[in-house]
């Protein structure tokens, strides 16, 4: 029980990151990034990469920079800060005004395009991650606890709170604050508002790419496709939260987590089913509450 | 004689395109070099149907759908089920004898489709869009994963095999020309129920619900049971599909419905160009030939990666440079261009039968109606009647509650307390669309048009009430229903001459002048056939003879038999219609009267001027 309970709060904690960003994009464009889920993987892979003493490139062989550990995070996290970035100037910047559902399309155009690259620059298949070394499996009330499992929880959860903090506190959280009440009155009183979206993007997409080096290490293997279904579950976690509220993304990333790997382990047949369950209870809080549990009905106006 | 030859050459044009276009996919498999081509058609066919099933929901409703595939896939596996997990394996039929079974499995498919689409279709009805867009994109991996796991009934990874080819009696129409032939009659039989529905009161709600859901409403459409049934029909249509699939494959297994075929389905309705009739089926025959041809290539060969991105590179740039898409022609939401010859004006109040309520009799009786925000009081506790035969002015300064006084008669909000009567029926806390199906009709402060359509298909959406029927019947294009729209667009020609805007009734509203599109929104309102009519600040922007005009407008609409509650800020206007008028302030009436009472209120000259007028 124990060892499932600390499982998922691993798990969760790597939604909760990933839903963070996708919630506070929406908060300040109104649109659901779905690249994100590939930023994701490009934060993996640059971590990946940078670690590595050598490295096949879209079928060429190169030589890695073998870098540390701590290192090849950090060049993990700037990766994907790099993609995000490039995503918002290149593609959503012109559709500023454009109706929501051409940034929806748009934003599943991108997600597909960076899988596609990302299968061309890193292959088909899975590639292999070295676990870190982090010392031995340690025994607590008889359960065998993973340490990269208390590792990436405490991560992410820092990691949150740092980000929550920053948009609080600081001059440029209000600011981000303030583009997402009101974009038009935030330009007015002077706030870059496109430099604002893009700053949000970036710090959006370092929470993200750190989701996704955190998930390569936790299972082992990194590969073109596997932004997509923890990308679907921390959207549904943003949803449960409240889309747009981070301490509501993060603590429904560790619902999601909680209640996915607690299926997998007591209902029979739970493991087949684990994806299932998650995006049931998402169909299943929108049909109960349209609004998310802890959003807010929009008033219409006339 | 301009005006006799712009009736018979549409008629020609518009039967042109569809009737080369048969002609092409009929001769097709004798023109396509060998048998690899004709089964790229036969596919082509298959992404036409999907396509335009799915532009019902994105293209012409404005619904996002991210998991579209599963409806195809439910389509796919109840016939292989049935077929053969339940004829074949569990009760011993030889798959050879059981092409009687196919119309049994198409009408399962499109019931269980329906009912997926019903499923996914009901949230819609409160959620916001993008919420909607990750439960498509949840919905479909559900089904998708289902499919995968429930092994016993579906084969799982493996699949089921042996699914029996398309037959007639004991002729097996195995070849890949007579499969072609076969999925054809398929989406030329889509495509004509599809152009029969778009053409029709249900197209048109549905085009309306995507311009503007709000006015769509108080057109009289229930907008939620359109939404509704956007799924449903895009759901049956990709269910069908999902059939002919099965069988033209002989097998189907999960790898059959790749997530990405979410993904190229939709990115062929918005290259094609979505909400027209031809993009969807421009889109996915440029897109399957293209991909064809591209598999022949080394590179495409090594990085089979590189079909999907391209085609998501396209849509990135095409979303950027012609959101609109390759297809640029408008929907025609109506069959038939209108009369021709100029009628007599003639508002729709005058078609129907005399009016029982006697003149002075009240119509609308508003009691003690209050309607709050959070702890802020819009409404405090107004009453007053508008009385048959009458304008009713209705003036107070900036913040007065007006506003919020006509969104609570006409149904937009629903008032806190009170209530409101119209002709002995209670109508507060009815929807909006209810509110002028019992005969409340408005216009807006700011013109609310639905911009993409023509003039004329504005006021036919005024009409919906009386040409709503049964989808059904649309898709066989029943005789019954043209002529009640040929009688509709009669009366909307004489409601454009009576509103002065006849002349532009083929034209976009969105190129109407300012004075124009104002006179077109109050004339799609008169469509409703109103006994009573709210105008929201109807001058607003006019100038003076502009406004001149329309104050003779307003009283015509007051002669013909339509009551009018008038918002206004323009005194003079307000003063010189009105035949009685409500002073509103600070949520309360503060005087009622005629406009030389009202004039001389002294706390009307408080409000408006201060205590020291």
């Amino acid at each position: 029980m124990t060892q499932v309970l600390i499982n998922g709060l691993a798990v969760g904690g790597i939604y909760g990151l990933l839903a963070v960003s996708f919630s506070v994009v929406y908060g300040v464009l109104g649109m659901v990034n779905f690249a994100f889920g590939e930023v994701f993987m490009f934060g993996a892979f640059g971590a990946l990469v940078a670690a590595a003493a050598n490295t096949q490139i879209a079928g060429a062989d190169f030589a890695g920079p073998a870098l540390p550990q701590w290192a090849a995070i950090g060049v993990g996290l700037v990766v994907g800060a790099v993609v995000g970035l490039l995503v918002e100037r290149i593609a959503y910047k012109p559709l500023r005004n454009a109706p929501i559902l051409s940034m929806l399309i748009t934003a599943i155009a991108v997600s597909m395009l960076l899988r596609a690259v990302g299968t061309f620059l890193f292959g088909a298949s899975q590639s292999p991650v070295p676990a870190p070394d982090l010392g031995e499996a340690f025994e607590v009330l008889g359960a065998r606890i993973q340490p990269i499992d208390i590792v990436i929880f405490s991560v992410a959860i820092v990691a949150t709170g740092a980000f929550w903090a920053l948009v609080k506190f600081t001059p440029i959280g209000r600011a981000i604050r303030a583009t997402a009440q009101d974009r038009d009155a935030a330009r007015l009183m002077g706030i870059g508002v496109d430099k604002v979206i893009s700053t949000t993007f970036v710090l959006g997409s370092v929470m993200a790419a750190l989701a996704g080096i955190l998930y390569s290490q936790k299972y082992g293997f990194a590969a073109a496709g596997m932004g997509f279904i923890p990308g679907l579950k921390a959207l549904v976690a943003a949803v449960l939260g409240g889309i747009g509220s981070i301490p509501g993304a993060f603590v429904g990333g560790l619902v999601i987590g909680l209640t996915e790997e607690l299926a997998a382990a007591y209902v029979p047949e739970g493991a087949a089913y684990r994806d299932v369950i998650a995006f049931g209870v998402l169909v299943l809080i929108l049909w109960l509450r349209p609004q998310g549990i802890l959003g807010r009905r929009e008033v219409q106006k006339v | 004689m301009i005006v006799k030859s712009s009736r018979a050459l549409p008629r020609l044009t518009r039967l042109a395109i569809p009737a080369v276009l048969a002609i092409v996919a009929v001769l097709l498999p004798f023109i396509l070099p060998g048998d690899r081509w004709v089964r790229v058609a036969a596919l082509a066919l298959i992404y036409i149907a999907l396509a335009s099933g799915l532009n019902i929901l994105v293209g012409l409703t404005g619904l996002l759908d991210l998991g579209f595939i599963a409806f195809f896939i439910v389509g796919a596996y109840t016939t292989a089920i049935l077929t053969v997990q339940l004829f074949v394996n569990q009760l011993g039929f030889d798959p050879d004898t059981l092409w009687w079974l196919f119309p049994i499995s198409l009408v399962g498919a499109l019931v269980l489709a329906g009912i997926a689409g019903c499923i996914l279709g009901y949230p819609t009805l409160r959620a916001r869009g993008d919420y909607l867009a990750i439960m498509t994109l949840a919905f479909g991996e559900i089904v998708r994963l289902v499919s995968i796991n429930w092994i016993g009934l579906t084969g799982g990874s493996v699949g089921i095999r042996g699914i029996p080819p398309f037959a007639i009696g004991d002729l097996e129409l195995t070849s890949p020309s007579a499969n072609y032939y076969v999925v054809l009659v398929m989406v030329v039989v889509i495509l004509v129920a599809l152009a029969g529905v778009v053409a029709s009161p249900v197209g048109r709600a549905w085009v309306a619900i995507r311009e503007d859901e709000l006015v769509a409403s108080s057109m009289g459409i229930r907008t939620r049971r359109y939404k509704l049934l956007a799924y449903v029909c895009g759901a049956s249509i990709a269910g069908v599909t999902g059939v002919f699939f099965a069988h033209m494959q002989q097998f189907i297994n999960p790898d059959s419905f790749t997530l990405e075929d979410n993904f190229i389905v939709l990115s062929l309705v918005i290259l094609g160009g979505a909400g027209t009739f031809w993009g969807p089926v421009v889109g996915a025959t440029l897109w399957i030939f293209f991909q064809a041809i591209a598999r022949d290539w080394t590179i495409v060969q090594e990085h089979p990666e590189f079909r999907t991105g391209f085609l998501a590179l396209i849509v990135v740039v095409l979303m950027i440079v012609r959101p609109g898409g390759i297809v640029s022609r408008k929907l025609k939401l109506t069959r038939s261009g209108g009369d021709p010859e100029r009628p007599a004006p003639r508002t729709a109040a005058e078609v129907g039968e005399p009016d029982p309520v006697e003149a002075g009799a009240p119509v609308l009786v508003v009691d003690a109606v209050g309607r709050t925000f959070g702890g802020l009081t819009a409404l405090g506790s107004v009453s007053f009647e508008v009385r048959r035969g009458e304008i009713l002015g209705l003036m107070g300064p900036n913040g007065a509650g007006k506003s919020t006084l006509l969104n609570v008669l006409s149904g937009v909000t629903k008032p806190s307390r009170g209530s409101i009567t119209f002709r002995g029926d209670r109508i507060d806390g009815l929807d909006s669309d209810r509110v002028s199906v019992k005969g409340v009709a408005r216009t807006f402060q700011t013109v609310r048009l639905f911009w993409q359509m023509t003039v004329l298909e504005n006021l036919l959406v005024g009409a919906h009430e009386r040409l709503r029927g049964w989808v059904p019947a649309f898709a066989l294009r029943l005789p019954r229903h043209r002529h009640d729209e040929a009688r509709a667009l009669t009366e909307a020609g004489s409601v454009l001459e009576f509103a002065g805007v006849w002349d532009e009734r083929t034209r976009r509203t969105s190129t109407l002048s300012y004075d124009s599109q104002r006179r077109v929104e109050i004339a799609r309102a008169l469509m409703t056939r109103p006994k009573l009519l709210l105008l929201d600040e109807p001058a607003a922007g006019m100038n003076e003879s502009e406004t001149k005009a329309l104050a003779s407008l307003i009283t015509a609409i007051r002669d013909s038999g339509t009551d009018v509650v008038l918002i206004e800020h323009d005194m003079d206007l307000l003063m010189s219609v009105s035949d009685r008028i409500v002073v509103l302030d600070h949520g309360e009436v503060i005087a009622t009267g005629t406009p030389d009472e009202v004039r001389r209120n002294p706390a009307v000259l408080e409000a408006y001027l201060g205590s020291d007028a």
